[in-house]
């Protein structure tokens, strides 16, 4: 596969077989970062894919900071992702990638935030989730 | 051995010409050959043209060891009646081992083993292989990654900066 005498295999290695490899990378900044590799690793790993993850641990000490504060299981250690948009909220639980975060205004908002993607989903009627944030614990306990 | 020259041969023959003599059983640890064998019962001479020689007889290698490690656990089993755990460990370890030795490999074998093991359909090599490239990319930069992998960048700068920015979070330099 060298083409001109510069070795390009692994630049050439079918897109299933490099995302195979991506699913044995059980921490996310892996994942993310072989993306920035090239065009090919750029298209064949998704940082939203399905394959296990270790999960992190969030944070709930906000302490109005426009960090979020995570440990990594995988790394060992505890990272940081700057999001100033939630600097002036509180997060009552995590399930499915997103934040469960309480916006401290008047009147108090609620969204869903995911910060690796930095999609946030603004929560229509926040009377409606009084049920299930009575469901604390159980949120509190989900992995993220 | 004496029960191998009672065993059906099959010929393997590299991209480059080169004739692989292994047992049946060798040869089945190949989902794509065991495939083959079983649609066509008589077949003996197999052309892989996707493999050249020096994988072909690594992955026959692998094929090899990993049967007579099957084959030592079997005999084992049938000869004490049970098999013993400890016995079963210790084996499982040393095949670790092997495993562990047999990926001292540099990149571009490895690159090669694994479109072989994913031609072949050798499920326990793939897996192998992957991980062990996987471990290599684990905590690196993407410039490391490319570093080791000798890849080329062929992101535009803007494309670059779209990651980086999208997840900064990712490449942030650790401590």
């Amino acid at each position: 596969m060298a083409a001109g005498g510069v070795p390009r295999q692994w630049s050439s290695l079918p897109s299933d077989l490099i995302h195979l490899i991506s699913t044995k990378l059980h921490d996310l900044s892996d994942r993310v970062r072989i993306r920035a590799v090239c065009k090919i690793w750029k298209s064949s790993v998704s940082i939203s894919d399905p394959s296990p993850c270790l999960p992190w641990f969030v944070s709930c000490d906000r302490d109005n900071t426009d960090e979020i504060v995570y440990y990594s299981l995988s790394a060992k250690k505890t990272c940081k992702i700057h999001c100033p948009q939630q600097r002036n909220s509180f997060f009552r639980g995590t399930a499915g990638g997103f934040i469960l975060s309480c916006q401290d205004s008047s009147p108090r908002s609620f969204s869903l935030f995911n910060p690796l993607t930095g999609l946030e989903i603004s929560v229509p009627n926040p009377k409606e989730f009084g049920d299930f944030l009575s469901c604390q614990t159980h949120f509190r306990r989900t992995w993220w | 051995m004496a029960r191998s020259s009672t065993e059906n041969m099959i010929t393997l023959m590299s991209s480059d010409g080169e004739e692989f003599m292994v047992t049946e059983k060798v040869a089945r640890e190949c989902t794509t050959i065991r495939n083959m064998l079983e649609d066509d019962c008589v077949i003996t001479n197999i052309p892989l043209p996707n493999v050249t020689s020096d994988i072909l007889s690594m992955v026959i290698e692998y094929c090899m060891e990993h049967v007579a490690a099957a084959e030592k656990a079997a005999a084992e089993t049938a000869e004490k009646g049970s098999s013993s755990a400890p016995a079963a460990a210790k084996a499982n370890k040393d095949l670790e081992e092997w495993d562990k030795a047999f990926m001292n490999v540099d990149v571009y074998t490895l690159c090669d083993l694994i479109l072989a093991a994913n031609y072949l359909n050798v499920s326990g090599l793939l897996d192998l292989t992957i991980q062990t490239a996987a471990n290599l990319i684990k905590g690196k930069s993407p410039e490391q990654i490319r570093k080791t992998f000798h890849i080329q960048n062929d992101l535009s700068l803007e494309e670059e900066e779209k990651i980086r920015s999208q997840t900064p979070w990712a490449f942030e330099k650790s401590e």
